[in-house]
Parts: structure tokens; sequence; C-alpha cells
């Protein structure tokens, strides 16, 4: 039997575990939860070994349109006015670690992070760069690849059986979900963090009697049409799947983790009130309740005028949510199990350009990458005295998934075969895990 | 012989005929005759039957949806389920094609493909009214395209260079796009490097962008005015005959009088600077000397980095040392007659509109052309384009008249980017603006005729305001040149009392202090109010924020300025965000479940006087009821098991209700057959 198919076992009888629930109207106990559940994966021990295998969700921030790098995670205040403008390089509770100014409260815990100076990529365009970024693979026209937020549902499985294993913020189109991968892997979408779940309670005077026969109805009503289509059509399936899921959604005893409004004041003010911080916060709670990967997003990184004027707005912004959430989970006990990281499509053009801003680079940037067993304080990589080409350690996007892999302890290297037979994998084709990052 | 194959012959004995003219229905009805024979050649040369004729009811519904991008009313549906003709279907093809839907729907389409942004400065209005009575008015694609290519001054004079406005800064963006949408070709990859699997090279990719390279993102009115103005004040107000110290030599003497004259020019423009201000970002100009130079990091051979790239097309007739200040014209004749792929590539594109896939897949993406399974479709689809002079109407119309447009959709799924023999169209699910018109059908029947004239009378406004700006006299303009500096003195004043109050808020609330946090709340509250106010007031001046033109609740999604916002329905069933050409999805996702499920749209609890449910109080018989539902969310009849189902909920109405949601959940509602 390949893998494939003990995978879409697995599927199966979840399904079939949340289909007892939808159908007879009850939440099913532990044990016989339990009995539907996945197999729990058991890491390679030689992962254990090297620090791997030790977080159990993945907070993936990404930043949309392009994040500059040589204002961020790669100053280069050397590298003469032409390529900082105004930029300061400040120190950090790290030694040896240098951040953009914008970065001020992420330098006081500079001692949890590490980044990665020696990103590249080969995709120059927004669309196909974050493709790349999510999935491991560049763009194809006949296939959509799944991102790895799907991988790792699909490999993890479920922590909480009620709650979507893959979240994302804020994400806009294009984002490719679970891609090949069967729809039950397709991540929950929120659009706006602090509105959360929308329609999860009943209507006003709709009894669960009156909703519970409104499902049958509409059973009863698609007959037909399933007869002709379920098999052949996976957007018909797809459709079947998520309002099984919306149902368990709406009777899960988690629910109030989409809530915001649980939240203190004072903590709603140390995350900012931006979306994104919001998006963050969130994220937080999911965590906090076994969600297994949250993308959260920030739009609007292309600069390519005015890059510092928009800089000193954009990146307080992440700097504040990201110090928070960082603080959050350490002092939650929940930083050693959760992998925190900071990407982006591609950095920015090192030269500044006339209209004071940058273009797309990506053939240097840089990421962050913190808790989930990362050792804090390091800098992985590094680019030349420009930020202009990478001198060390090259880390590609297939690369940096499988670091994400290793560090939940998934087989990364796992190939698994999409519908139409074709050979795929976290780990993407020849992606290797960055383990000395970790242990 | 082919009745097609006399029509250049008939057609040379017509004179009526003009260009412009739709096509009659004759000859539209032959066209898609032809296209059937050649599809079903091809399905028979490989031993596949095309897929049975649908019935009635679930053409309906198909014509209704993909022709003017709602279901039907149940009027609309019993009229033409009750219509005995045996033509009904063309009537009605017809009907629905040269009806206010079908531009509404059209807008829809070439929105996403051009990524139109209304509410993104000034001229994102004017491109939007633009294309809207492009549509309107059947201006062809290629005349479409040539004028937004082309393109050049003020938006109040020609809104169509929104196409460039809306990637200011991203000139080799703009060129990757350009090439994808309207012809088919991928080049996105050679910006950085030699593309990996296609032919293109680095250097292809600059020649073919160095047409743009002209392209300024600045305003040559502005500046025309502005030194106009100047000159008229130095007039006005001579300089004063200082004396220029005699000890200097005569060089010395001209230099600092060159210099006093410049002084002063840059006084005076000063004086105008933020009248203009928003100028710069609705205008693109020519500027003839700018020049495209090969990147700093340029690694091949057959250039040196910096290196002056002069203009060259890659295939189709080429061009090559286009004088500077013809570049553009050049390039908008090349790309929408030079070559040879602007026709077929709409051609396809607008088969894959109609049939759910494109004869070549993905649609722009044409490396794989040889692989089509239908390649005298293909090629006579291009020939079916030119005789339709690019005029997308007439050219949809002669597809919906096919009969494969009345095959039953094939039960299994196309594979993105893999050619398909078409033995029907493909099922689909309703695209995000045809869910929410169709709930607005069920809520208010047919609303196709409610245009938002919003918009248009907003941009209108804009135009007026500038073109009376660049003809008002110094004076006035240093008047409103002082209003506005007042004002950006306002707008610096509260964004620091609101910093001040945002830390204030702060500490308080960290001291546990609510009373104080709540009071210093209120007083940002009212400082914002304020503010608000008063920049409104600005806006006059300034001409800014003229992005709105709300519609009202009754109107469709196209009657709405675009992108619509992240939390919306549209966007969560997958609407385009306008991000990138074509972005819109129809992918399944739980919070459109939980919409459908509990959600207040369409005939809920809350709103039971909806259209349906008016009509539904008002029939007498339950079993007409019954009916009269089928009909609003099916645009079917019930058969007879149906009838045995479902009769029992006719009597009561909250059993109505609870049957009326669940059709608003059933794939039957959301998916296009």
């Amino acid at each position: 039997m390949s893998s494939y198919n003990q995978l879409d076992e697995l599927s199966r009888r979840r399904f079939m575990a949340r289909t007892a629930q939808t159908a007879f109207g009850l939440t099913i106990g532990s044990a016989a939860a339990d009995l539907f559940a996945p197999r729990a994966f058991a890491a390679d021990p030689k992962v254990l070994a090297a620090g791997g295998g030790k977080a159990t969700s993945v907070i993936y921030l990404y930043m949309s349109g392009g994040m500059t790098h040589l204002d961020t995670f790669d100053p280069k205040p050397q590298a003469g006015a032409d390529y900082t403008g105004p930029v300061k390089a400040i120190s950090t509770k790290a030694d040896g670690i240098q951040l953009g100014h914008c970065f001020e409260k992420l330098a006081k815990q500079a001692d949890k992070i590490a980044l990665i100076r020696s990103m590249t990529s080969t995709q120059g365009a927004h669309a196909q760069g974050r493709y790349y970024m999510r999935t491991g693979y560049t763009q194809l026209s006949s296939i959509i690849h799944p991102s790895a937020g799907s991988w790792v549902a699909k490999l993890a499985g479920r922590k909480n059986p009620t709650l979507p294993p893959f979240v994302t913020v804020n994400c806009g189109n294009g984002h490719p979900g679970a891609g090949f991968m069967e729809p039950e892997l397709a991540p929950l979408p929120i659009g706006d963090a602090e509105a959360g779940l929308q329609n999860i309670t009943r209507l006003r005077g709709t009894t669960e009697q009156e909703f519970n026969r409104q499902l049958a109805l509409r059973t009863l009503l698609d007959k037909e049409f399933d007869a002709k289509f379920h098999s052949g059509q996976k957007s018909v399936r797809a459709y079947n799947q998520v309002f099984e899921e919306a149902v368990a959604l709406m009777n899960s005893k988690d629910l109030e983790a989409f809530d915001l409004s649980k939240e203190s004041p004072e903590v709603h003010e140390r995350y900012g009130s931006e979306n994104f911080s919001k998006g963050v916060l969130l994220a937080r709670r999911l965590v906090e309740r076994g969600v297994r990967y949250i993308d959260v997003e920030m739009s609007g990184y292309d600069w390519h005028n005015d890059n510092f004027e928009r800089m000193e707005e954009a990146i307080p912004v992440v700097d504040q949510a990201l110090s928070a959430l960082l603080a959050d989970l350490d002092s939650k006990g929940l930083l050693d199990s959760t992998l925190v990281v900071v990407a982006t499509e591609f950095g920015r053009s090192p030269k500044i350009t006339p209209t004071g801003g940058r273009n797309h680079y990506p053939k240097a940037f840089s990421h962050l990458i913190a808790g989930g067993g990362v050792r804090g304080g390091q800098i992985y990589g590094k680019t030349d005295k420009t930020g202009s080409s990478v001198e060390e350690n090259p880390v590609s996007a297939p690369d940096f998934n499988a670091t994400i892999g290793f560090a939940m302890g998934l087989p990364y290297d796992e190939v698994l075969l999409s519908p139409s037979k074709r050979p795929f994998r976290l780990a993407g084709r020849e992606g290797q895990p960055l383990t000395t990052l970790f242990g | 012989m082919s009745p097609f194959r006399l029509l250049p012959l008939l057609l040379c004995l017509t004179p009526l005929l003009a260009v412009g003219n739709p096509l009659p229905l004759t000859e539209a009805l032959q066209i898609a005759n032809r296209i059937d024979q050649l599809v079903e050649a091809d399905l028979a040369a490989q031993n596949l039957p095309p897929n049975p004729l649908v019935p009635d009811d679930i053409f309906l519904r198909r014509a209704y949806l993909d022709i003017v991008g709602r279901i039907p009313t149940p009027r609309e549906g019993m009229s033409f389920l009750d219509n005995t003709s045996p033509d009904k279907r063309h009537r009605l093809v017809e009907e629905l094609v040269s009806s206010p839907g079908y531009e509404s729907a059209s807008f829809n389409y070439f929105a996403d493909l051009l990524r139109l942004q209304t509410t993104k400065e000034q001229y994102g209005l004017g491109w939007h009214v633009w294309l809207r009575q492009s549509i309107a008015e059947d201006k062809p694609w290629n005349e479409m395209v040539y004028e937004m290519l082309a393109a050049d001054g003020h938006a109040a004079k020609n809104p169509a260079v929104g196409y460039y406005l809306r990637d200011r800064g991203m000139l080799l963006d703009n060129v990757s796009n350009t090439m994808q949408v309207f012809l088919g070709h991928q080049i996105g990859c050679a910006q950085c490097h030699d593309h990996p699997f296609d032919r293109w090279s680095q250097m292809e990719y600059y020649e073919l962008a160095s047409f743009s390279s002209g392209v300024s993102y600045q305003s040559q009115e502005a500046r025309n005015a502005i030194r106009k103005l100047s000159e008229q004040m130095r007039k006005d107000d001579p300089a004063p005959t200082r004396n220029i110290s005699d000890n200097k030599n005569a060089r010395d003497k001209r230099k600092q009088a060159a210099r006093m004259k410049n002084d002063r020019a840059r006084k005076f423009a000063q004086q105008f600077r933020l009248v203009f201000k928003e100028f710069n970002r609705n205008e693109i100009s020519e500027n003839t000397g700018a020049t495209l130079k090969l990147p700093d990091d340029y690694k091949y051979e057959d250039g040196e980095p910096g290196e002056v790239i002069p203009s060259a097309t890659l295939f189709g007739d080429r061009l090559h040392n286009v004088a500077p200040e013809d570049r553009r014209e050049a390039f908008a004749k090349w790309l929408t007659s030079g070559n040879d792929y602007f026709a077929k590539v709409f051609a396809n594109r607008l088969w894959d509109r109609t049939f759910g896939h494109g004869l070549v897949d993905p649609v722009d993406n044409w490396s794989k052309e040889a692989e089509t399974a239908h390649p005298k479709v293909l090629a006579y689809l291009e020939e079916v384009m030119k005789r339709v002079d690019y005029r997308t109407r007439d050219f949809e119309r002669i597809l919906y008249h096919t009969k494969l447009f009345q095959r039953a959709a094939s039960t299994g799924e196309a594979t993105p980017g893999i050619t398909l023999a078409f033995q029907g169209p493909q099922l689909r699910r309703m695209r995000a603006e045809e869910i929410h018109d169709s709930l607005l059908v069920l809520t208010f029947g047919n609303v196709d005729d409610k245009i938002n004239d919003g918009l248009a009378n907003r941009w209108d406004e804009y135009r007026k305001g500038i073109l009376s700006l660049l003809s008002s006299t110094p004076a006035q303009l240093i008047a409103a040149n002082k209003t506005l500096a007042e004002g950006e003195q306002d707008k610096l004043e509260f964004q620091r009392k609101a910093r001040d109050l945002g830390l204030k808020i702060r500490e308080a609330a960290e001291k546990g202090d609510k009373d104080t946090a709540n009071r210093l709340r209120q007083q940002l509250d009212t400082a914002k109010r304020e503010h608000n106010k008063s920049r409104r007031e600005m806006a006059a001046y300034s001409r800014r924020n003229v992005g709105g033109g709300r519609p009202s609740p009754n109107m469709r999604a196209s009657e709405y300025p675009t992108p619509f916002k992240g939390d919306h329905l549209v966007r969560q069933f997958g609407g385009s965000d306008r991000e990138t050409p074509e972005s819109s999805d129809t992918y399944a996702s739980v919070p459109q479940a939980l919409t459908l499920l509990n959600g207040r749209v369409a005939a809920t609890s809350e709103n039971r006087n909806s259209k349906v449910f008016e009509a539904l109080a008002e029939i007498t018989s339950a079993e007409t009821r019954l009916e009269y539902l089928y009909l609003a969310f099916f645009g079917s009849r019930p058969t007879p098991d149906e009838i045995k189902d479902f009769l029992p909920l006719a009597d009561d109405k909250d059993d109505l209700f609870t049957l009326s949601r669940a059709m608003l959940t059933s794939k039957r509602f959301l998916f296009v057959q």
C-alpha cells in the first residue's frame, strides 16, 4: 500500500468521526474520538537527538509584497548612504546581532530569535514568489502544490478534533491552500481577525431541531446532483467537506479561541491595533487550543517608492506584535513547542532607486525563525557587504519548509503522490533542514 | 459545402454590414454551427461521444448565470419553460446578450483580468468608468487594449492611462502582466534571469520592456501650468532691480542674474505645489530622453550591466530602432495587430469563460499551444474574432448559440493546464459575484437595471475640477494653495495630538485607571471627528478622496467600487482582490458554509419579506408554493419524486423557510450544471 493511500485511509477515518458527530448530533466521547483519530506520528530518534521534533504548532507570519532585508533583519551600516538610506543598525540583547532601527522592541528579545540572512529565490514576481515560498515548488500550470500548512496538517494530523488544523488569517487571494490534497486539509480562512468567525451560531429563531432538519433536507435536495458529480468532481466533494466542518465547528467547545474579546484591553494594547496585530494575537489563541499551523499575512510591502517612509509605518507594527507574541509564548511555557517564523517572497534591491524605493530582489533576503527548539541569538548565513548576494549557506524555500518539518519531527522527505501520481514532498524537490539551528 | 465558406463572398455583396454593427443572427448561427461541426469531428476522431443536450431547466439556469451573471427570477423561469417555440433557446440567448445584465457580468470579468482598483488615487475611478462605458458601447477589444497601452496624459483627459498608473513604479511587472494577459506569454521569469524552460532571455525581456521605458509618472500638465503661471506672476510682479555689484565681471553677473531668476521661479512654483500635488499621481507623460538599462547584476555575455537597451519585439513583426516619441504607440500597435497571438489568445479566453476550460490551457500560458485537442477550432475562432472585429459581445453570443453550450456538463473534472476534448462544458461553482447577485434576485427580483450613476457622476465632477484648475487665475490658485497649506498644518497637529492621547490612554490603562482612559478615549474620538470634517472640506480643494459613489443595497456587485474589502461576502466566496490578473477563485471554505447556513443572506428570518417570501405568502396552493420555491432557487420545477419528498413541507411557513435555507446551502444552488 502506498503511503498516499495510507494517508487517505486516515483521512477517511477522520471523516467518519465527523460524520458520526454530524449525523447523530452528538460529540463523541474521547474513547471513540481516539479510535478515529490519526495515529500519532513518531519522530525519528535521530531528529529528536539533533534537537528537532519539539514543535507541535507553527505560527507563520508572512510579509506579503517582499520585505526589505537591508532595513530590517540584515542591516548594512557600512554599505554607504546609497544603500542604507536613513536606516540605523541597532545593537540587540544578543551579541553580534544587529537589527534595523524599527525593530526596537524585538532587539530586547533577540536572544529568542534566529535570523536567516541567506534566503535566496529565483522568483521575482509576487504571485510566483509567494507560491514558491509557501509550497516549496515553483508554480506550474498543471497542478497546485499544497502549502506547508496543509503538509503539516496531513503529516501531523489534528491535535484538536473540532478545530481545523490549519488556519489562514488575512491571506489574500492566490493562497495555494491544500493544492492537490483533499479538501479537508484546506485552511480555514479568517478575513478579519478581530471579527473572528462570523455566523458561527444558528440564525435567531432557528431551533436546533429545525437546523438539523435543514441539514438533512440539504442532503436530500442534492441526492441526484451528488449521484452525478460527487465522485468525479473534487470541488463538489469540497463543498460536502466544508459543510461538515462548519457544523463540527459550531459544536466545538473551543470556539472561543476565535473570540479576541476574551483578551484584556491590556493584552490588545501590547499586540497593537492593526489588522496584523490582531491576527498575531488570534494565532496565539489558536496555538493554545491545538491548531497546528496558522499563516498570518501582512500585506503592503511592495515599496518601489518611498521605502523609508513606509518602513516607519509598517515595521513598528510587526515589531510590536512579534515581540508581544514571543514574550507571551515564553511566559506561558509555549515557546519551545511553537515555531514562529517571519517569511516573505523576496528582498528588495540594495541600491536605493531615484524615487526613494527599492525594487524586487529575490537573490538575497532574510527570514526570522524562533521557538520550537530553535536556539535563540544566532545568525545563519551571510550576505556580502551591500546585501546583494549570499556569501554563506544559501537557503531556499524547500530548505525552509524542510526546517519547519524538522522542527515538528515530521517526515519532511516522505514522498506523497498527487492524484495524477506525481511525487511530492514537504521538503520540495531537494530541501534540506537547517539542523544547526536546533539543539 | 459549409455555408460559411460562402460567407466572404456574401459579405462583399452586403454593404449593410458595416463595422460596428452586430452580426446578423443567421450568420451568428452559421458560425456557431461550424464550431460544433469542428468540435464534433475532433471528438469522433477520438471515439468520444459528445454529451447529451440538457433539458430546458438546466439550460435556463446556465444561460442566465453564464450570460447575465445571476439566476433567473421565477417569472423569467416560467416564461422560458412554458414557451413552446422550437427556437426558444436561441431567442433567450439573443435576449440576454443584449440586456444590461450582460454588461454587469462582463464588467466583473474584465475588472478581474485588468486588476482594476477603483479607489486607488483618483485615476482608478476614471479607469473604472472608462471600462464600464467601453463595455456598454461594445468597444472592440483591440481598441480598448490599444487605448490603454498607448495612453498618455492626465487621467481627467484620458482615463485609459489607469492601466499604467495601476503599476506606478513597477514598469517591469506591468510589462510581464501585459504579455501574460494579452498575448498569453509568461516572460516574468526573464525579468531576473533567462527563462529556465521557455525561450525568453533576460535580454529579450529588456528589449521588450524598453518600449515603455519613457513612461514617466510625472505630470507634464502640472509643469506646464506652473511654468505658465510663474511667468505670468513674474510679469505682474517685476523683479526688484537690485544692484548687482559692479566689481564682478560680466560672466559672474550673468550667473548671478540667472540664479536670482531661478530662485524666483522656484518661489512661485512653490506657491502652487499643493494644488498640483495630486497631478503627479494621476498622470503619465512620455519622457523621450529616458532609456532602459540592464540591471547591475546582469550576468550574461550578450550585454554589460548598465548598458542601454534599445526596444525590440520578441516575435511577430520585428520592430527595432523605434524613435523614442513613437515607442509606446508602436508597441500598442504591435501588440494588438503586429503578431499572431492577440486575436487567438482573447478568443481562447472567452472560450474558457464560456465552457470552463481553455482550448489552450491555462489561457495565459501558450507555451504548449501545440497540445490542444482542437487545433482547427482554435484556428477558426481566431478567424471569427477578426470577423466580429473583436467585439466581445458578438463573439460570446456565437459561443452561446453553439450546441456545445447546450450540452450536459462533464461529470469528471478537467485538469487545469491539461488539454481537453470538449464533450460538454465544465461543471463550475457560481462565481463570487454571481452568488452575490443571485442572493439579490431572491431578495429583490431582477435588479439588472439598477445602475450606480454615482461613480460616473463623481468622476465627472473630478474631471471638471481638474480642468477648471488648469484654467484658474494665479490669484485663485494661490488662495487654494493657502487653504491646503493650512489643512496640512491641521493634519500634523492632529497627528501629534492623537499620538499624545494614545500614550496617555495606554498609561492610564496600565495603571488600571479606567475612568481617565475612557475620558481620554472620548477626547480622541472628538478630535478624530473634527479632523475628518475638516479633511472632507479640504478634499474639495485637493481633489482627493473621490473614490466613493456608494451603491444602494439592491445593486449588483458590478456597481460597487472595486475590489471588495476582505470581509465582504464577495471576497469570502473568492471574489478578486485585484492584485494579480484573474485572481478570483471558486474554492470552498468553512466560512462560506457558515454564511450560507447561518448568515443573514437572502430570505432569512429577518427578511421574510423578500421577494420570494412575499410571493409565497400570496400563493394559496401548497403545490404551487413548492413549485415557486424550486423555480426561485433552482430555475426548475420539482420532479414527481421531489414533490413526494417535499410537498408536506409546503403547508407550513416555518417548514417552507427551513426548506428554503436548505436550498440555499445545496450544491444544486451553488453550482452551474
